[in-house]
């Protein structure tokens, strides 16, 4: 078995950094070397200098990507006749999406990964589960939305899947009691996007009668939406202790450009980076690594991608980082994200020349 | 009947037919080309606009343009220099189609066809920015105290897919339209009567050329003001009004034209840490530039800042559409300028140097034959606007000549 595969098998989030920098490093260091020798374009960046980065230790000094570029760029470490799977994001209305290129080994790796994560939360056995969501979203077969992919790449992790919403998003409570009923008393999985499962799901539940205090909520999206009506991580959970009695709720950060790979609010509510992935915070200034506590753009690290550059990529959100360890027994760099860098807004003669590189999302 | 939203005269909602009347029933009134109440308005102007510009110098250059020696001796100019028994007379109704982001251009082409006497009707995007609001209040203020004048202007605001742009089109002699080709396109769907005509001006991208030699031999203080008037050439406006230069041409040998782009980048970056607050999320943009720039081929990077990068090796056109702006420089090296010649297109507006002499320039146009270069000025010139843009004399092409034989 190799070594990732030994990362990705452990129990997740109990690497000290210390234990990263002997483990993780040396496949990173490993990744750099194959991407290099497979993808022209990423070879030709580093032969040209690399994108600023004053930092020469450690993970902080392996060459990143902006994530956006796999957006303008066809960017693989494979030949076209090996991708079995092309993912794709959503970006903000109307701009281009992310185009990710997965190979038969990639496509399972992630698989695993993501369910050694998973079953580091949930335990080994697959919950009854509850999707703050509707069905309708699966409907179309050939054409899955981002959202419905997460949802159907979720509910691997669970069983007895049970969908909460009706197509106009009203909670359909006589399905919700049904479902409660069935598995009384015993732990089930809840999960949704963040805002969904905030608007729709407890907004509409009442105040004490039902109790879900053996339930475990996953959910992920972002706060963009929720932030401006004054809702946080501390809010919603202690809304939610209050109104259910469920105490047990992970958001988690990820993205398609780094499938597989996501980062997981542990009990001390910071998000927490799996054995075989890191985070970093730089300093937008000077793209130093930002100290503890001072707030900068996030660089998210893993080892999975090996078909396409995808192991060190600069996101466009801001986060702060704490150092390990944290209450709660999770080792390994602490983060929150705080929201997205803000937009370019540029003056210029022309309305449309600007497009192509600067208004992505 | 469609509605638009009206800013000048009176505030309001009126319907599009209104500001047609408004402008129809004063055109080839009471003014005529050059006249002096006009004149004395621009002036007028131009000083409020000096005062605007000791906090946002780029407004310097318009004030400069609109003051009242300078449109004299325009005048002079243009009506000294007509054909014999000619006279000039205002084309009618100019209907202005400024761009969204570039705030001070609207006026330029709104004082030279008010100078030759047309009815004007703007229209301002409904994106505009703050700049462009507070230059509006100072325009209005001006045709507040020239009642004779004032009637030859309405400033309009409608929405993209309205169809006033039809109404008022229908009334135009002339349309200028500048944007996006896209945009361009658009708009000319909506039709001009037969003999009316369009003035357009679509998205160009332009050149700064340096002879290294002339960098070198050069005493440092001329280095740094060579260095500043480029900077103010390209930050300005972000890098992103068409006269700002996005391409730098280094002439010469080789090793040279590297020694004197470290040199000239190192300039550029101290100066523009110093005075330019990079937009958010821009050095971003510029990492993603960098990057499809690679793939395109480019095989040197120069980061010395987030306000400051260059890329190396990409020809002019593979380089067009990866113009992030705010400090991002395709750089290119040629032994002599006329060997960068073959990839100016039409597309090329402004080619600002230094170190050539005049004759060296005069040959550069005659090999390119109009195919591309509309203007050639020194470094730090290259944002003035000038009668003469993109090929076109706009004082002219406001007018209609009249022979009288």
């Amino acid at each position: 078995m190799s070594a990732i595969d030994d990362l990705i098998d452990a129990p997740q989030f109990s690497l000290t950094p210390q234990e990263r920098d002997s483990t993780l490093l040396p496949l990173l260091n490993h990744l750099v070397e194959w991407h290099s020798q497979r993808s022209e374009v990423y070879h030709d960046l580093i032969a040209a200098g690399g994108l600023p980065n004053p930092e020469t230790t450690g993970v902080a000094a392996l060459p990143y990507l902006p994530v956006r570029v796999f957006k303008q760029l066809d960017l693989m470490s494979i030949d076209r006749e090996s991708v079995v799977k092309v993912l794709t994001s959503s970006g903000t209305t109307g701009q281009n999406v992310s185009r990710i290129y997965l190979d038969a080994e990639n496509a399972t790796r992630q698989q695993r990964a993501l369910s050694s994560v998973m079953t580091t939360v949930l335990g080994p056995d697959r919950l009854p589960m509850l999707i703050a969501d509707t069905r309708a979203i699966i409907a179309s077969r050939s054409t899955f939305s981002a959202r419905a992919a997460g949802v159907i790449g979720m509910m691997t992790f669970g069983r007895d899947h049970t969908w909460l919403l009706d197509e106009d998003m009203t909670l359909q409570l006589d399905v919700l009691e049904a479902f409660l009923a069935k598995h009384d008393g015993r732990p089930i999985l809840i999960f949704g996007f963040t805002f969904m499962v905030w608007q729709y799901l407890l907004q509409s539940i009442p105040p004490g009668k039902y109790d879900l205090s053996r339930a475990t909520l996953i959910h992920s999206g972002g706060w963009k939406k929720l932030e401006s009506v004054a809702v946080d991580n501390d809010v919603f959970k202690a809304e939610w202790a209050r109104r259910t009695g469920l105490v047990s709720s992970h958001n988690f950060y990820g993205m398609v450009e780094q499938i597989g790979s996501i980062f997981v609010e542990g009990e001390d509510g910071w998000l927490h980076c799996p054995n075989f992935a890191d985070v970093i915070i730089r300093n937008p200034e000077d793209w130093s690594v930002a100290p503890a506590g001072q707030p900068g753009i996030i660089e998210v690290i893993s080892a999975l991608p090996t078909s396409y550059p995808g192991h060190v990529l600069l996101t466009e959100d801001l986060g702060v980082a704490e150092p390990d360890p944290g209450p709660g027994g999770w080792r390994g760099t602490r983060f929150r994200v705080l929201g997205r860098i803000p937009k370019a807004e540029l003056r210029g003669c022309s309305d449309t020349h600007s497009a192509k590189v600067n208004t992505s999302a | 009947m469609p509605d638009l939203e009206r800013l000048y005269p009176r505030p309001g909602t009126v319907t599009a037919q209104v500001a047609v009347d408004d402008a129809t029933s004063v055109a080839h009134g009471d003014i005529g080309a050059f006249d002096p109440r006009v004149i004395a308005l621009l002036n007028d102007l131009s000083q409020e606009l000096t005062k605007l510009s000791r906090a946002e110098p780029a407004l310097a250059p318009l004030a400069f343009f609109m003051r009242r020696s300078a449109t004299t001796q325009l005048g002079a100019a243009t009506l000294g220099n007509l054909p014999a028994a000619c006279r000039a007379m205002p084309q009618g109704v100019v209907f202005h189609i400024p761009p969204t982001n570039v705030d001070t251009l609207f006026l330029y082409t709104l004082s030279i066809a008010l100078l030759a006497g047309n009815a004007n009707i703007v229209r301002i995007s409904e994106n505009a920015g703050p700049a462009t609001e507070e230059i509006l209040e100072l325009l209005f203020a001006a045709l507040d105290r020239y009642p004779a004048i004032a009637p030859f202007v309405t400033v309009v605001r409608f929405s993209r897919d309205s169809e006033a742009l039809a109404m008022l089109s229908s009334a135009a002699d002339v349309r200028m339209i500048w944007g996006g080709d896209a945009s361009i396109t658009a708009i000319r769907h909506a039709a001009l009567r037969p003999h009316a005509k369009d003035l357009t001006f679509p998205d160009r991208l332009s050149v700064a050329g340096i002879r290294a030699s002339a960098w070198q031999e050069a005493e440092p203080e001329v280095r740094l003001d060579l260095a500043t008037a480029l900077y103010n050439d390209t930050y300005w406006f972000d890098q992103m009004a068409c006269s700002s230069p996005q391409q730098l041409i280094l002439i010469g040998e080789p090793a040279g034209c590297a020694e004197m782009l470290e040199d000239l980048l190192g300039h550029l970056d101290r100066i523009a840490r110093d005075r330019y607050k990079l937009p958010g999320g821009q050095a971003i943009n510029k990492m993603v530039a960098v990057v499809e720039a690679i793939a395109r081929g480019s095989d040197s990077l120069s980061w010395n800042s987030n306000s400051s990068v260059a890329i190396g090796g990409l020809t002019l056109e593979d380089a067009t559409d990866i113009r992030p702006g705010g400090g991002f420089f395709s750089t290119q090296t040629h032994a002599d300028l006329i060997d960068f010649a073959p990839q100016i297109t039409r597309r090329v507006q402004t080619f600002a140097s230094f170190g050539f002499d005049p004759a060296d320039l005069d040959a550069f146009a005659v090999a390119l034959n109009g195919r591309g270069i509309d203007r050639m000025v020194p470094i730090g010139r290259a944002l003035d606007f000038s009668e003469i843009w993109d090929g076109k004399n706009l004082v002219l092409e406001m007018l209609r000549l009249v022979s009288i034989n």
